[in-house]
């Protein structure tokens, strides 16, 4: 019974805090509330016995927010919402896609033979989800997202201002860097 | 071994609110007998002082403040300082004993990033913005290592439940063999709570930086915030390093209380002991020196559990 | 054209070319003239760009007023006093209140006359603690380096740790006791200096460059009512 009645608070609540993110003038406020829109999915995650991804999503949520709302400050006019804009866009159009969306995906969840089981909860139900979704490939997928975070590494490096030839000179026989700020080293 | 009660829900809250006052009172202490004060004892009281103070405090306004997340921002910090605690076990009892406890308490003190930012932010005010980008860079810098040392400590027990970490140490504390881990969590909780030699977000070259604006019952509760994150921060490195309750004689949650104290003492000691350090030059010592540490001192675990 | 448009009665920021070669918005920031720990009167008026001081202004407000008196002139103002003072304001900005809350104990005493037998220990003691600490080099070597220039007063040469040590160490000597006040003072030459070692720098560096250059403006109005 609670269980249902948490559901539908953090349900509502997504919604509600979702909607708020285009509402809102202040790219602060709206950043928030996408952070507010993703802790209550976080709830329901927690729901389904899922403590390590719910907790996880929370963790990784917040900080990403935070990330954020630095650059969305940076790029966007008008970050603190101190005159009138809308941060909508061609709003017919996405109008028609989410209307779209939603519609899919409500009617395939009453259309599906959802299986149900009566086997008893799995000990570990993280653990159970991960080898039901990979399987087998669980070695590649942790081999991939290996090979993803070295291209993370890589674009950065290839993208940054300033590379060791501009801190260390062309022949990199500097003591200390050339830096515009100087570091904790004390190279 | 370890059980969660529920009517820890409303005794949480006062053990921690008893030692943040306490360690308040504590560095108040310190700083009356830096300055030559005759009665040091009666320093002791400043916080309670002060508190009273901003109490009837009538609240500073700025010019087009964001009053809605500034005010948030107290409650948030103080709500999560108390929250990440939930998973803390006080000798054998813990209010939630949940299967991925280490990263509860790591969601939990994360929220301080976006609580501190938003104090920044919320005033209008340049100081206090500047006091904000300072925490999330800091949050950067001790992040990282913060996370890898919570990873050590996991992969000694081979479990994020906060009760089997205590389990693992039954012969042997995990300070004994991760003592680099240690040594990082204790910085990166003084660096989380924002206290000690990582209070450049409050620093006094901004003009108290993310505090500069802040006044009455919101400064009240930030502070507040602040000082029981510490102490959860505190209390957390008795479980995952200290061995949890165990010890000889005293009951074990008694040990757990002694040992928090200890802890927290030497934070608050060592905090004053040492100037502000700013983002610039801790940022590169966090990448540089920091993280390989950790890492070597998890790669140096994970050889000795397999 | 942003400064048609006012929200909540400020206009918005304009937008200029930055260290890094990114266009961001510029802020405008004064510094003083009255904070903890600051010169009074000296106003820096900053253009930040985050948090780099991207161009700054020196003035010293109410030097029209010249009185020719100078707190540090007057009789019974020992030099030993000015330096313990100059380095409690740079120790508290550096963050660390109680070795700067012992400083400003010693140096009270000091003023009041304390005699040197009794006083010497104490700051030997101080003074011990502040060249032991090993984080105060790490944070303060290359903050607020003046060029090396045949201009450069002896006693301002080179960065914030350099002066504080130097600072420090005179104030162990026992030479120094006797010292009259120094009428021949640094602050005209570091307040021309201090923009051109300001630009660049990080707005958390900028207060300890000021207190690290010990200005005392008292001594401007004094130069000025010399020169007439």
């Amino acid at each position: 019974m609670w269980r249902e009645i948490v559901f539908w608070l953090c349900a509502a609540g997504s919604v509600i805090t979702g909607v708020a993110v285009f509402r809102v003038d202040s790219m602060a406020r709206a950043t928030f509330a996408l952070l507010a829109s993703f802790l209550f999915a976080a709830g329901t995650v927690l729901l389904v016995d899922l403590t390590y991804l719910g907790v996880l999503v929370i963790l990784m949520m917040i900080m990403e927010m935070v990330i954020m709302v630095v650059f969305m400050l940076m790029y966007m006019m008008n970050p603190a919402g101190l005159m009138p804009m809308t941060m909508v866009h061609n709003q017919k159009g996405s109008l028609a896609i989410a209307i779209g969306t939603f519609a899919v995906l409500a009617t395939g969840i009453y259309l599906i033979d959802w299986p149900t089981s009566s086997a008893p909860q799995p000990e570990d139900p993280t653990m159970a989800l991960g080898e039901a979704l990979m399987g087998p490939k669980m070695l590649m997928m942790i081999v991939l997202g290996l090979a993803l975070f070295a291209t993370i590494v890589a674009t950065v490096v290839l993208a940054t201002h300033r590379g060791r030839y501009d801190r260390y000179g062309d022949r990199l026989d500097r003591d200390r860097p050339d830096d515009p700020v100087r570091g904790g080293v004390g190279r | 071994m370890v059980e969660t009660t529920a009517w820890g829900v409303l005794l949480l809250p006062v053990i921690l609110g008893l030692f943040a006052v306490g360690a308040a009172a504590f560095d108040a202490t310190l700083a009356a007998r830096a300055a030559g004060v005759a009665a040091p004892r009666s320093a002791a009281l400043a916080p309670l002082r002060s508190a009273a103070g901003l109490l009837v405090q009538q609240r500073r306004r700025t010019l087009a403040a964001d009053t809605l997340l500034w005010r948030a921002a107290g409650m948030v910090l103080l709500v999560a300082a108390v929250l990440a605690s939930l998973v803390t076990p006080l000798g054998q009892w813990a209010v939630g004993d949940l299967s991925a406890g280490v990263v509860w308490f790591n969601a939990m003190e994360i929220v301080a990033w976006a609580a501190v930012w938003l104090a920044g932010w919320g005033a209008n005010s340049a100081f206090g913005l500047v006091g904000g980008y300072r925490f999330v860079a800091q949050g950067l810098a001790y992040e990282l290592p913060h996370m890898f040392v919570l990873t050590t400590a996991a992969l000694g027990a081979g479990s994020l439940r906060v009760a089997d970490i205590v389990a693992a140490q039954q012969d042997l504390w995990f300070v004994v063999w991760m003592p680099v881990a240690f040594a990082v969590y204790l910085l990166s909780v003084l660096a989380m709570a924002f206290a000690g030699p990582f209070n450049h977000a409050v620093s006094s070259d901004v003009a108290g930086g993310v505090l500069a604006e802040l006044s009455g019952v919101d400064r009240l509760v930030f502070v507040a915030g602040r000082w029981v994150l510490l102490v959860s921060g505190a209390a957390m490195a008795v479980p995952l390093f200290l061995g949890g309750g165990s010890g000889p004689l005293l009951p074990d949650w008694l040990w757990t209380l002694v040992k928090t104290a200890l802890v927290l003492a030497a934070l608050v000691w060592a905090g004053r002991r040492v100037p502000t350090i700013r983002m610039e030059r801790f940022e590169e010592i966090s990448w540089m020196v920091l993280i390989p540490a950790t890492l070597l001192q998890a790669l140096f675990v994970s050889l000795v559990v397999i | 054209m942003d400064g048609m448009q006012l929200a909540g009665g400020v206009p918005m920021a304009g937008r200029a070319d930055d260290r890094d070669g990114l266009t961001l918005d510029q802020l405008h920031v004064p510094l003083g003239p009255l904070l903890p720990l600051w010169p009074p009167g000296l106003v820096v008026r900053t253009k930040l760009q985050g948090d780099v001081i991207q161009q700054a202004a020196v003035e010293v407000l109410g030097i029209g007023d010249a009185r020719g008196d100078a707190f540090w002139l007057r009789p019974g103002r020992p030099l030993k006093a000015r330096w313990l003072d100059a380095s409690a304001a740079l120790l508290a900005i550096a963050g660390w209140a109680d070795a700067a809350a012992v400083a400003r104990r010693l140096r009270d005493q000091v003023l009041t006359g304390t005699p040197q037998a009794e006083i010497a220990g104490p700051i030997r003691r101080w003074g011990r603690q502040v060249r032991r600490s090993r984080t105060l080099p790490w944070l303060l070597t290359g903050v607020g380096q003046v060029p090396d220039k045949p201009s450069t007063p002896r006693a301002l040469a080179g960065d914030a740790l350099t002066r504080l040590y130097r600072w420090v160490d005179s104030l162990a000597d026992p030479k120094t006791s006797v010292a009259p006040p120094d009428v021949a003072d640094g602050t005209p030459w570091a307040v021309d200096v201090l923009p051109s070692v300001l630009e660049g720098c990080e707005l958390a560096t900028a207060r300890l460059i000021v207190a690290s250059l010990d200005l005392d403006t008292d001594m401007l109005t004094v130069c000025e009512a010399h020169h007439g």
